[in-house]
């Protein structure tokens, strides 16, 4: 199951877009991917991508 | 009063225009600090407005009626805040197209309404114009975004509004707050001139009293906007006089999971409600609704990454000037793969497929619209199957399948349980809206839940 990324990968990520979250808005983001990823995963594995023809 | 009633009083020269405007500004001024549904009130324009509108050739079908609309909603000349303090010096210099046609009917916009910040959430407490309070119980929210037009239409501060929902905006809100609310097909109503959450969900709809002022409302802004690039070009059909048909051998699918899945005290008004229907001849039919669990991650597979797009450059300028609970939302979408959106469409487009497969078979589904009673404003949290579960994540199920396939869903007043009212939805096809607004009309000649009125707003 998709696990959050630590607080520090969240920061790298925002910080390459520009972004600077306080830690705060990073235990928000955690908390809200926690439940988010595994649907997502489940999601994909529910319409998997369609084979692209040759 | 409701809106068409009004309507036809100014009409008729029972009242004129500026009367009419003066009698809701002063409800308003009486009302309206214990409910928080303003946030700005254009008290002077308006009556100006409403005086000129005496010397108009032409008299449109809502002339000289009060209406408000959501802060996301530009008026020229008046702040657009998106109650937040992001906008706090925006000013927009130019009508929106709704606000546009609104005149062109000859309404008179009195002022624009609470909503939960950006319109990115379902409690209408924002932190920074405080929470719109449910007129039903002043300690209880409105439900959201449209928090505001929720307040307005059940006090009586407004004969009519527009709100606007992403996933649920106008249905939420209609429901706590015992007003009758439509979500229109995607596209049928032009978003030029409003604020954006996610572009491929985002619609205005009508939130009043009834559904036939919901007809009339709708029947004013809908319409292609050649300015508005997913703006349809599809005919728009007199709505309001396609109301009085019956809804003899209508076939009506009940989401039965829905139903189950609510509060028993709500699925029991909601039962009562669809045998109502029954007894007016339409045929009720049990349906399951593909795809309706996984509906909000699909959903918010496209909406995350979409809302953030949104908002780029203010995150990286503003992001100190947001709530604390729309922040994060936001920054959600900064970690959702590119992939995943593209999940998400094609999840969407498979329940596109499955939804118009189940109207083969009926021509409107419904359920409750809201599974749970307002909470409490501080409250997140509400009980549902014996379980304390966030709200935001209750309503999900019950309002993201409808905004995902872009159909017309409506909330409908069927109930009142503990003092607070329950609401019906009423999902129609794509573009489906008379048939949803007849089902909704027929109910309502048959019941007097919509005129069912809080204490607070007072004799009528």
């Amino acid at each position: 199951m998709a696990e959050p990324p630590s607080p520090a990968e969240l920061r790298r990520i925002a910080e390459t877009q520009g972004v600077t979250p306080t830690d705060a808005d990073l235990e928000a983001v955690r908390a809200f991917l926690a439940v988010l990823l595994p649907a997502f995963e489940e999601l994909a594995r529910l319409v998997p991508p369609r084979a692209s023809g040759g | 009063m409701s809106l068409a009633r009004l309507a036809a009083a100014l009409r008729a020269g029972e009242l004129s225009p500026r009367e009419a405007v003066e009698r809701h500004l002063r409800r308003i001024e009486a009302i309206d600090a214990e409910v928080n549904a303003y946030i700005a009130v254009r008290a002077e324009e308006a009556l100006a407005e409403a005086t000129a509108l005496l010397g108009s050739r032409e008299r449109g079908p809502l002339w000289g009626v009060p209406v408000a609309v959501k802060d996301v909603i530009d008026v020229a000349g008046t702040p657009t805040t998106a109650a937040s303090r992001v906008l706090a010096d925006y000013v927009p210099a130019e009508d929106s197209h709704v606000v546009a046609r609104l005149r062109q009917a000859g309404a008179v916009v009195v002022g624009k309404l609470n909503l939960h910040e950006f319109a990115y959430g379902a409690l209408t407490t924002s932190p920074h114009f405080g929470p719109a309070r449910n007129p039903w119980s002043p300690d209880r929210i409105c439900g959201g975004s449209s928090g505001g037009n929720g307040a307005a239409v059940a006090a009586g501060l407004a004969a009519g509004t527009l709100g606007t929902d992403t996933a649920g905006s106008i249905r939420i809100p209609s429901c706590h707050c015992g007003a009758t609310g439509l979500r229109p097909s995607t596209g049928l109503v032009s978003n030029r001139g409003v604020v954006a959450v996610a572009p491929t969900f985002d619609t205005v709809g009508p939130i009043a009293r009834t559904a036939e002022d919901c007809a009339l409302l709708l029947a004013v802004v809908a319409g292609h906007d050649p300015r508005d690039p997913a703006s349809l070009e599809a005919p728009v059909p007199r709505y309001g006089e396609l109301l009085g048909d019956s809804v003899r051998g209508l076939r009506v699918g009940v989401v039965t999971s829905l139903v189950e899945g609510a509060d028993p005290r709500v699925a029991e008004a909601v039962e009562t409600a669809l045998n109502e229907l029954r007894s007016l001849g339409a045929e009720l039919v049990p349906v399951e609704v593909p795809l309706l669990e996984h509906a909000g991650t699909i959903q918010q597979a496209m909406q995350f990454p979409e809302a953030t797009e949104v908002h780029m450059e203010w995150l990286r300028t503003r992001l100190a000037d947001y709530g604390a609970d729309v922040r994060a939302r936001l920054l959600v979408g900064l970690y959702v793969p590119p992939a995943v959106y593209e999940t998400g469409r094609r999840a969407r487009a498979a329940a596109c497929d499955e939804i118009r497969r189940v109207f083969e078979g009926v021509d409107l589904l419904a359920a409750p619209t809201m599974p749970v009673l307002p909470p409490r404003i501080g409250s997140e949290t509400v009980e549902l199957g014996g379980r304390e579960t966030l709200y935001r994540l209750a309503l999900i199920p019950y309002n993201s399948p409808w905004s995902l396939v872009g159909a017309p869903a409506a909330s409908v007043p069927c109930g009142l349980v503990d003092g607070l009212p329950v609401g019906l939805a009423l999902v129609g096809r794509r573009l489906g809206e008379a048939t949803v607004l007849r089902a909704a009309h027929a109910f309502q000649q048959a019941t007097d839940w919509h005129e069912r009125r809080p204490a607070l707003a007072g004799p009528r």
